[in-house]
C-alpha cells in the first residue's frame, strides 16, 4: 500500500520561525509536498470567565515542523492549543478573540464552520481516550464515521501504520480499544486523529501519563509525522521539548516571552525569564 | 525565586570552585618554578615536578564531576555553558601545570652553571611575572564573569609574546660560545613554556566570554 | 520511632460493640422483608399451578375461580406499551439535559419539573389520565389498556430521566472532547459516542423503572380498569396483576383471597426477575 501523503523533501527547508517583534528574513522555503499548513496566531486573547488567560498573543507555527509550547502551570499554553482548534469555546464560561490563521484562512471568521476547523486540525489529549465501546478498527474509523465520510480498510491501516501501531494490532482489529496498554492507547488516539487526514495535529502533553518507553515511542512518532503534518505540542517536560521540537515558544502568565529554534532556547535564550525557567530556577 | 534546584546549584558552584582552585594551584606551582629558576634550585624543581600530580588529580576530579552533572542534572542554557566552559578551563589549567613541569625539568640542565646573559634572564623574569599575573587574572575573570578583565588578558599576553620574540632574537645573537649557546637554547625553551602558559590564560578568558554571551570568539588568533 | 503497640482492649470492645449494633439494626431492617417473603410463599404457593397461569378468572363467586392468565398478559402488554413510550422519551430528555442543557436556564427548569414529577403520587397520574383521556371525548370515552400504559409511562418517565442523567454524567468528558476534536457535530457526539458508552447503565435504569411500574395499582384503576377475559385489544379494558390482586383480596371467598396471594407472588417474582436481569447486566458491563 502506498501512502501518497508521505512527503518528499527535495529542497533545503529552513525553519521559518519568526521571533516576536523581529521579522527574520526566512529564505523562501520550498513547499514540501504534503497537506501540512502553517498556523499563525494574531493578537489572540482568551478569557475564562473574568480571568484573562491569553494576552494579545502573536505567534507562528511553521508547516511541517514541530513546535513546542513550554511554560509553568497557568501560563496558558493548553488554552492556546484549544483556541487553535476552537475547543476552548466548548467551555461554558470561555471566550476568545483575535485571529487564528491556517495559511490565509481565519478560523474565527463567522463564515467558517467549527466542525470543519476540527477536521483540519486534529488533537491528541493528555489522557488517552479511545472510545470504550468500539473495537480498535472502529476507533480509528470513528473520526471518519462521525464526520460522515466513507471508511475503507486501507485508510484505517494507513492511519495505524502512521501511528506505528499496525504491527502490534493487525491481528486483533476487532478487539476493544481499551484492551490496549496506555502507550498503545495513546498511539491509537493518534491513529484516530491521523485517519481524518488533518493538516495540523495539536498534542496537549501527550506523553505525561505514559511510562518512559511509551513516551519515547510517541516522541519518535512525532519526528516521523512532522513530514506529513504540522505539529504543535504542549509539554511540561522540557527535555521532551528539547528532543522533539524544531522551535520552542516559552509562555508565562498568558504572554509569549520568547520563541526561537529549540537549540537556542536551551543553550542561549535571549530573555532572562526564559533562562530562569529552563534552568529550573522557577516554575 | 531561586529556591528550586538548590542542590544542583550548590553542586555546580562546588564544581566551579574546584576547577578555579586548580588555577590557584597553578599560580603556586608557577611561583615555585620561577623561584627555582631564579635560584637555580634543583630540589625545588624536583618538588614542582612531583607536585604536578595534584593538578592532574584535580583535573580528573573536575572531569568526573562534569560527567556526573551532565548525566544526572541535565543542565541547560547558562548552566550548560558553564559546565562546558569548566571542562575547557580545567584542561587549560592542567596544560599550564605541564608547562611548569617542562620548565622545572630544564632547571637541572643549567642549574649548576651561573646564568650567562643578564638581559635574557631579565626578560624571562618579566615573562614569568606576566604569566603569573595572567593566570591569577584569568581566574578572577571567570569567577566574576567579567568580560573586560578577560579581554585585558590579551594586552598582557601581547607583552609576553613580544618578550618571547626578543628572547629568540637574543638567543640568535648570543655569540659563538658553545656553552653560552646551549644555555641560551635552554632558556628559549623556558620562554616558550611561559608564553604557552599565557596563551592558556587567554583561552580561559575566551571561555568567560562564551559563558556570558553564549558565543565563542577567539580573542586573538594564534596566527598573529 | 513511634511504638507500634497492640490494639488496646478498650478499643477492641468498642469495635465489637459498634459492629454488634450495626448487625442488629440490619437485622431489624431485614425483618419486614423476610416476613413479606414468608407470607407470600406461605399464602401464595398454594394457589400456584399450571391452571393458575393458563386460565382466565371466571368471575364466579362460588364455582371455579379460574387463574390469572389475563392479568399476567395484561400486565405485560400495558407495561410494554409504557416502556415503549417512557424509555425513548426519557433517554432523549436525559441526553438533552446532560449534553445540551448543562448550566442553561431551560435545562435547569426541565430538571426541576422532572424532580417534581418524581414526587407526584401515582394515583394523581391515574386521575390525570382519567380526566384527560378516559372521560373526555378527546380520544374516545372509556377505559382502555393503552390509556393505562400512558399513565404508567408518566410514572416511569421521571425515573428514567433521573437515572439516565446520572449514568450519562458518568461518561468521562474526555470522550466528548475526543469526539468533538475529530470534528463531529454535537448531536452526533451525543448519539454515537455518549449514548453507546452509557447504554448498560441506561438499560439498568430502565429495567428498574419497569419493575416499579409493573407493580403500580392506582393508575390502572382509573385507566385500564378491571376485566376478566384475556384481551389483546389495547383499546379496550384490560386486566393486570395489581388490579387482579386488588379485586380478589377483599372478597369473602377463601379461594379468591388465595388467588390474590398467588398473583402477588407472581408479581413479586416478575419484578425480582427484572431486577436480577438488571443486576446481571450491570455486572457484565462494568464500564460505568
Amino acid at each position: 500500500m502506498t501512502d501518497q501523503r508521505i512527503s518528499e523533501e527535495t529542497g533545503a527547508v529552513a525553519p521559518p520561525v519568526q521571533r516576536l517583534g523581529v521579522p527574520e528574513a526566512a529564505p523562501a522555503a520550498k513547499k514540501v509536498a504534503s497537506e501540512a499548513r502553517a498556523v499563525r496566531l494574531e493578537a489572540l486573547n482568551a478569557w475564562y470567565g473574568d480571568h484573562h488567560t491569553i494576552k494579545d498573543l502573536t505567534l507562528d507555527f511553521a508547516a511541517n515542523r514541530a513546535t513546542a509550547l513550554i511554560g509553568p502551570s497557568g501560563s496558558g499554553k493548553s488554552t492556546v492549543v484549544r483556541c487553535i482548534n476552537r475547543m476552548h469555546e466548548e467551555l461554558p464560561a470561555a471566550r476568545a478573540e483575535g485571529r487564528v490563521l491556517l495559511d490565509e484562512l481565519d478560523l474565527y471568521d463567522r463564515a467558517v464552520d467549527v466542525t470543519a476547523v476540527r477536521r483540519a486540525i486534529g488533537m491528541v489529549f493528555q489522557k488517552p481516550n479511545p472510545f470504550p465501546t468500539m473495537s480498535i478498527f472502529d476507533n480509528v474509523a470513528a473520526g471518519l464515521r462521525l464526520t460522515s465520510r466513507k471508511v475503507d480498510d486501507e485508510h484505517v491501516e494507513g492511519a495505524l501504520r502512521g501511528a506505528n501501531l499496525w504491527e502490534e494490532v493487525k491481528d486483533r482489529l476487532s478487539k476493544p480499544g481499551i484492551g490496549l496498554s496506555g502507550g498503545q492507547q495513546q498511539r491509537l488516539c493518534i491513529a484516530r486523529a491521523l485517519a481524518v487526514e488533518p493538516e495540523v495535529i495539536l498534542m496537549d502533553e501527550p506523553a505525561s501519563a505514559l511510562d518512559p518507553i511509551s513516551t519515547l515511542k510517541i516522541e519518535e512518532l512525532v519526528q516521523e509525522l512532522k513530514s506529513r503534518v504540522t505539529i504543535i505540542i504542549v509539554t511540561h517536560n522540557m527535555q521532551q521539548a528539547a528532543r522533539v521540537a524544531d522551535s520552542t515558544a516559552f509562555m508565562l502568565e498568558g504572554e509569549l516571552v520568547e520563541v526561537g529554534p529549540t537549540e537556542k532556547i536551551f543553550t542561549n535564550p535571549a530573555d532572562e525569564r526564559t533562562e530562569r525557567y529552563v534552568t529550573g530556577k522557577f516554575g | 525565586m531561586a529556591t528550586a534546584r538548590l542542590h544542583f546549584q550548590e553542586e555546580l558552584k562546588g564544581l566551579e570552585n574546584q576547577c578555579l582552585g586548580a588555577l590557584d594551584l597553578v599560580v603556586v606551582t608557577l611561583d615555585r618554578t620561577l623561584e627555582a629558576l631564579d635560584q637555580q634550585d634543583v630540589e625545588l624543581a624536583a618538588i614542582v615536578i612531583a607536585d604536578d600530580d595534584r593538578i592532574d588529580g584535580r583535573y580528573l576530579e573536575v572531569q568526573q564531576g562534569i560527567l556526573s552533572l551532565l548525566a544526572l542534572q541535565a543542565p541547560v542554557a547558562s548552566d550548560l555553558r558553564v559546565v562546558a566552559a569548566l571542562l575547557h578551563v580545567i584542561k587549560h589549567a592542567e596544560r599550564m601545570g605541564d608547562q611548569c613541569v617542562n620548565i622545572a625539568k630544564l632547571i637541572p640542565i643549567v642549574g649548576h652553571e651561573p646564568p650567562k646573559d643578564a638581559a635574557m634572564m631579565e626578560k624571562i623574569a618579566t615573562m614569568g611575572r606576566l604569566a603569573r599575573s595572567e593566570v591569577a587574572q584569568s581566574k578572577q575573570a571567570f569567577l566574576l564573569r567579567d568580560m573586560e578583565v578577560a579581554e585585558d588578558l590579551v594586552r598582557q599576553d601581547a607583552q609576553i609574546n613580544r618578550l618571547n620574540r626578543e628572547v629568540f632574537r637574543r638567543a640568535v645573537e648570543i655569540g659563538t660560545d658553545v656553552d653560552v649557546r646551549e644555555w641560551a637554547m635552554t632558556m628559549l625553551l623556558v620562554a616558550r613554556a611561559l608564553e604557552r602558559i599565557g596563551d592558556n590564560a587567554v583561552d580561559i578568558g575566551e571561555q568567560v566570554a562564551f559563558v556570558v554571551t553564549g558565543l565563542f570568539r577567539e580573542f586573538s588568533d594564534a596566527s598573529h | 520511632m513511634t511504638a507500634l503497640t497492640a490494639v488496646s482492649g478498650r478499643r477492641r470492645r468498642t469495635d465489637r460493640a459498634a459492629r454488634g449494633v450495626l448487625l442488629a439494626l440490619t437485622g431489624v431492617a431485614l425483618i419486614p422483608l423476610v416476613l413479606v417473603v414468608y407470607y407470600l410463599l406461605k399464602r401464595g404457593l398454594g394457589a400456584i399451578s399450571w391452571d393458575f397461569f393458563t386460565t382466565d378468572p371466571t368471575g364466579s363467586f362460588l364455582g371455579d375461580p379460574g387463574g390469572i392468565k389475563s392479568a399476567i398478559l395484561g400486565t405485560i402488554e400495558i407495561v410494554a406499551l409504557a416502556t415503549l413510550i417512557a424509555v425513548p422519551v426519557g433517554v432523549l430528555v436525559a441526553l438533552y439535559l446532560v449534553e445540551f442543557g448543562r448550566g442553561k436556564r431551560f435545562g435547569n427548569l426541565v430538571r426541576y419539573f422532572v424532580d417534581v414529577m418524581t414526587g407526584v403520587p401515582s394515583i394523581v397520574f391515574g386521575l390525570f389520565i382519567y380526566i384527560v383521556l378516559v372521560t373526555s371525548s378527546f380520544v374516545g370515552v372509556g377505559f382502555a389498556g393503552w390509556k393505562g400504559g400512558v399513565a404508567l409511562a408518566l410514572l416511569m418517565l421521571p425515573v428514567v430521566i433521573r437515572s439516565g442523567e446520572v449514568v450519562l454524567l458518568l461518561v468521562p468528558d474526555g470522550l466528548r472532547e475526543a469526539a468533538l476534536a475529530l470534528g463531529a457535530p454535537r448531536w452526533k457526539v451525543a448519539l454515537r459516542v455518549v449514548l453507546p458508552s452509557a447504554l448498560p447503565g441506561l438499560i439498568t435504569g430502565s429495567l428498574l423503572a419497569i419493575a416499579r411500574a409493573a407493580g403500580e395499582t392506582a393508575p390502572l384503576l382509573f385507566t385500564s380498569a378491571y376485566v376478566l377475559g384475556t384481551s389483546f385489544n389495547l383499546d379496550g379494558r384490560m386486566n393486570s396483576l395489581p388490579l387482579q390482586i386488588f379485586s380478589d383480596v377483599g372478597q369473602a371467598q377463601d379461594r379468591l383471597v388465595q388467588r390474590a396471594w398467588g398473583a402477588a407472588l407472581t408479581l413479586v417474582a416478575l419484578v425480582l426477575l427484572l431486577t436480577l436481569i438488571a443486576r446481571l447486566f450491570q455486572r457484565r458491563n462494568r464500564y460505568t
